[in-house]
């Protein structure tokens, strides 16, 4: 089976965007006072890393 | 103003000892749980360093470029006349910081409702180089090569 490089970009931007939005999610638990414990914490503060590479993938689909 | 040594570099004496002394310790006792939650800790004491030392600079430059985003020129306007100057670099941190993000959501409001299509090149331009900013506080190796 042939692999479409478009797909599988396609593929990556959706994954990145959807661990974008559970880092934002998992930031809110830890505002939100339901699990003040470090690790949500700190990985709501690694959305960043996620919106900059969806962006650099889409800037690469051309 | 606080005598030195500054809030800086109070939290990396903090994360030396942490990464030092107790990460050392906290291994040799096997509890492999709060050997992360250490690292975690000492991670996130360098986040905190790093903001206070550059982020007002940042904060400040990201403002500068939302004051000349075509899309916000009509909110700003109303905006300064509700908020007394918060939107300028001499306001305090946290009124500094509201506006930012009033601005961000108005911006995203603008996204939800197609008024800022996908074509909007210096408002890409502005994200990405937000996001640059972000990264050199919350993680300096994070490549931003392409």
């Amino acid at each position: 089976m042939a692999v479409d490089p478009a797909r599988v970009r396609g593929w990556e931007i959706m994954g990145n965007f959807r661990w974008a939005v559970g880092s934002v999610q998992q930031g809110e638990r830890h505002l939100s006072g339901a699990d003040k414990g470090i690790e949500l914490a700190a990985i709501g503060r690694r959305c960043a890393e996620m919106e900059y590479e969806v962006m650099r993938l889409i800037d690469h689909a051309g | 103003m606080q005598d030195r040594p500054e809030a800086p570099d109070l939290l990396d004496a903090i994360a030396d000892l942490m990464i030092k002394e107790v990460l050392p310790l906290v291994q040799k006792h096997g509890d492999d749980a709060l050997a992360y939650k250490t690292l975690v800790s000492w991670n996130m004491l360098g986040v905190v360093a790093r903001e206070f030392r550059g982020g007002e600079d940042t904060l400040n430059d990201e403002i500068v470029r939302m004051r000349g985003l075509a899309e916000l020129k009509d909110w700003w306007d109303t905006f300064a006349k509700k908020s007394e100057g918060s939107q300028t670099i001499d306001a305090s941190y946290q009124a500094k910081m509201a506006s930012v993000r009033a601005g961000n959501a108005e911006l995203a409001r603008q996204i939800r409702e197609q008024k800022i299509g996908p074509d909007n090149a210096a408002l890409w331009e502005h994200a990405q180089q937000t996001l640059k900013e972000k990264l050199a506080v919350s993680n300096p190796r994070f490549s931003l090569s392409d």
